[in-house]
């Protein structure tokens, strides 16, 4: 049987759809373009609990900024409810398609739609909180140090 | 000398056993920790037992003696006439000890070595002093502690072992240090005459898969012996912990005018004169020479590979961010350099070099200790911090330590070094610096761009961890001491990594337990050094062998824990999260056996709880600076201080 990844934690391609493939793959395409993002129709209250049950801030952290950081801005997966759910499903009913370990599948059983519109609807909570680099005299210090001749 | 025989045979050792376990359940284990009437109360029910599952030897079983019970419920009295002289032979096993250099023994008490504790703790002048005895709450710390040493020093720190239940706890620490190539020389108490299931004919057995030698001398002039070679060869590449048995009554066995005898030289070998001068050769030929850098053995290899990288102008790579012993990773050579990726001779020393590669001997090449092939399978898949340690294939590899490879191709480059060469690569040095400087800032000007990310969110996100951290110690001696793996590994970005010891890398198996009782290790290395020691401990490893930081507390060690506290095992939560996924049946349990909630750890309870100085949680990343100067005077002032910190997973 083909496996999607190598190594120990190879995941059985059997079973594979290659539409959901390229639905997944067009997702992942127009990430980076400038596209208006949808409506929200969950309660992001209810999803922030269910961003935290289903472990989403494992790899994403709380806020979604750090580990695997959550980009709204750009990514095709969090465009709109639709294309959030199809890349819940997909990945979930169609064996994953896309080759990662880090992010679990989100069958319908696991999280329902109404669930996976809470979800996005917190999700869109996010906002880039990272301040201006000038705005942290840390690590402003850091790169000083950087330029300081060498010294052991 | 290594004793093959002894007074048990399989038949009676069998009944040995037996005895043990009925004198165990019957009276003696029982007696251990619940005195007399808890014996009584359980005799009846708990000889039928025994006597059921152990038939038919069982009927053989002696009770153990009285002077057995009550020596291990530690009724012992000392004897009425003492002696008022004695040559004992630990007093000259510590000598030898002394003479090697070693500074430290970590131990937990065991009733197999009381000879040898005795001549550390009263032996000399002052006593207690090269080595001192330190006291560990678990034979893993013990063990964890060489091991950190031993990276922090290049050399090797004693671990003394209780007998078979001793090397059983201690099996782990073994383990990690054996893969992560770390000198050290353990000690094993046995006791043939005492607690059976303490003894075994073979007690280094238990290892030998993953020690490198070890031996079990029977007499005293052996056992001096065995000690210095068992140094010896830990340090002689693939270093790796080696184990010396020694009997109980050998430790206490009178010694009168007896000498240590003189210690052997510790011979590395290196390339020989013709390679030493054909490397030399092509450095000196280069237009632009590059010399890769991997871990080398001991600080003094690194003190070689500046000298030589500076004699001949070649850029360097580096693994100071991986682990220790290797290229300062802020040197002005250290770097891409100026001429950008043209190499015309690239040299490796203990990694790879397209024209010559130095690559000493791996552990694996001991293939006769192992039969279970546990060390071998692991070390298919790591090596150095996750490092395939295959060395790429290329004609060009020589099997030869490229520490003891230093000195003869530095003299070769000295010897031959024109007038003409030397203005050369003077230039050609200024380059480098220049370039490797621009490089390094923009490298970390674009890491500290991406820090931001969660810098004011709570919990507190790991980059701050480390970046605030900065700016307190850049100017002072600090080894940071535990992996950083699980909690970012932002020094890697952010931190210039300037010592040998900078950063020890990580537990060398990846198991969990070692962050803590290495960082103790570290410590102690760092005590009369003049430095201190940071350990980023992620809460999953603490939990392992706490007790390493009452010993820490005792030993008044300077070691500032931040705790990395992400009340999980983080790897394992999203490992199950995701198969929860992949088998769709309810994402929202992942967290069930994987995570530190209901209730929360109190780390810093638990420190206080061990004596330590502590504060936290904390959640606030505003608060952290403040934290870090109360911590950083503490261990300055040389007492250890922890600061428990709520962070993001990863």
């Amino acid at each position: 049987m083909k496996s999607i990844l190598s190594g120990p934690r190879a995941i059985p391609l059997a079973g594979a759809i290659p539409l959901a493939g390229a639905i997944l793959v067009g997702l992942a395409a127009t990430a980076g373009a400038q596209m208006p993002m949808g409506e929200i129709t969950g309660d992001a209250e209810t999803g922030k609990q269910l961003y935290y049950d289903h472990a989403c801030y494992g790899c994403h952290g709380y806020t979604g900024e750090t580990g695997h950081q959550m980009k709204l801005v750009g990514s095709g997966f969090l465009l709109n409810e639709q294309t959030f759910i199809i890349y819940l499903r997909l990945r979930a009913e169609q064996n994953p398609i896309l080759p990662s370990e880090t992010m679990p599948n989100y069958p319908e059983n696991a999280l329902s739609d109404n669930e996976a519109k809470d979800l996005y609807a917190y999700i869109r909570t996010f906002a880039d909180n990272a301040p201006p680099l000038e705005e942290i005299p840390t690590l402003n210090a850091i790169i000083e140090s950087a330029a300081e001749p060498y010294s052991p | 000398m290594t004793k093959s025989t002894d007074d048990h045979g399989p038949e009676s050792g069998r009944r040995d056993f037996l005895m043990s376990a009925a004198a165990g359940a019957a009276t003696g284990a029982a007696a251990l920790v619940g005195g007399a009437s808890a014996v009584g109360a359980q005799q009846p029910e708990t000889m039928a037992q025994v006597a059921e599952a152990a038939e038919p030897a069982v009927v053989d079983v002696p009770a153990p003696t009285e002077a057995q019970l009550a020596r291990e419920e530690g009724n012992v009295r000392p004897p009425a006439v003492t002696r008022g002289a004695m040559a004992p032979g630990s007093d000259l096993m510590v000598d030898v000890l002394r003479e090697l250099g070693i500074e430290y023994v970590a131990s937990n008490p065991g009733s197999s070595f009381e000879g040898l504790q005795e001549s550390i703790i009263n032996h000399g002048n002052p006593p207690n002093h090269m080595p001192e005895f330190i006291t560990a709450l678990h034979e893993m710390s013990a063990v964890d502690m060489a091991h950190g040493y031993a990276k922090a020093t290049g050399k090797p720190m004693v671990a003394l072992i209780h007998g078979v239940i001793g090397l059983t706890n201690a099996t782990m620490g073994i383990y990690q240090a054996y893969y992560d190539r770390a000198p050290v020389v353990l000690l094993v108490g046995r006791d043939n005459t005492f607690i059976q299931t303490h003894t075994a004919d073979d007690i280094a057995g238990l290892v030998r898969s993953f020690t490198k030698w070890d031996s079990h001398p029977t007499t005293l002039q052996g056992s001096f012996e065995a000690i210095h070679e068992a140094y010896n060869r830990a340090m002689t590449p693939p270093c790796a912990p080696t184990l010396v048995v020694l009997d109980t009554e050998l430790q206490k066995e009178e010694a009168p005018g007896m000498q240590i005898p003189p210690l052997p030289a510790l011979e590395v070998a290196g390339v020989g004169a013709e390679q030493a001068r054909e490397i030399a050769r092509g450095l000196l030929a280069a237009d632009n020479p590059r010399i890769n850098v991997g871990r080398l053995r001991t600080p003094e290899g690194v003190a070689r590979a500046v000298e030589l990288a500076e004699l001949v102008g070649a850029c360097t790579s580096s693994r100071a961010a991986n682990g220790p012993n290797s290229f300062p990773n802020r040197h002005p050579l250290c770097g891409p350099g100026a001429v950008g990726e043209e190499y015309d001779y690239v040299l490796g020393l203990e990694a790879p070099g397209e024209q010559t590669a130095l690559l000493g001997p791996h552990i694996r090449t001991v293939t006769d200790r192992d039969p279970t092939r546990i060390g071998l399978g692991g070390n298919r898949m790591m090596g150095r911090g996750f490092v395939p340690i295959t060395p790429p294939p290329g004609e060009n590899n020589v099997d030869v330590d490229a520490e003891a490879s230093l000195a003869a191709i530095i003299e070769e480059v000295r010897r031959t070094l024109t007038a003409g060469t030397s203005r050369e690569i003077e230039q050609r040095s200024a380059s480098h610096a220049e370039a490797n400087r621009a490089a390094t800032v923009a490298r970390v000007t674009a890491a500290a761009q991406a820090k931001r990310a969660g810098w004011n969110g709570s919990p507190i996100a790991t980059a701050r961890v480390y970046a605030e951290l900065w700016p307190l110690i850049e100017d002072e001696d600090w080894c940071l001491s535990s992996g950083s793996r699980f909690s970012g590994a932002h020094h890697a970005d952010l931190w210039a990594l300037d010592k040998p010891y900078s950063f020890l890398g990580s537990s060398g198996a990846g198991g969990i337990g070692y962050g803590l009782g290495a960082s103790v290790g570290a410590a102690l290395a760092a005590k009369e050094r003049g430095r201190f020691v940071i350990n980023i401990q992620n809460d999953g490893d603490i939990n392992y062998c706490p007790g390493a930081l009452w010993t820490a507390t005792h030993h008044r060690l300077p070691m500032l824990t931040i705790m990395h506290n992400n009340r999980a095992w983080h790897q394992e939560l999203m490992f199950v999260a995701y198969m929860t996924g992949v088998r769709g049946r309810g994402t929202d349990r992942g967290h069930i056996g994987t995570t530190l909630r209901d209730p929360y750890i109190s780390y810093a309870k638990m420190a206080e709880a061990y004596g330590m100085a502590s504060e936290g949680p904390i959640e606030d990343p505003a608060e952290l600076v403040a934290a870090y100067r109360r911590g950083i005077e503490t261990v300055k002032g040389g007492e250890p201080y922890l600061i428990d910190v709520i962070t993001q997973p990863r």
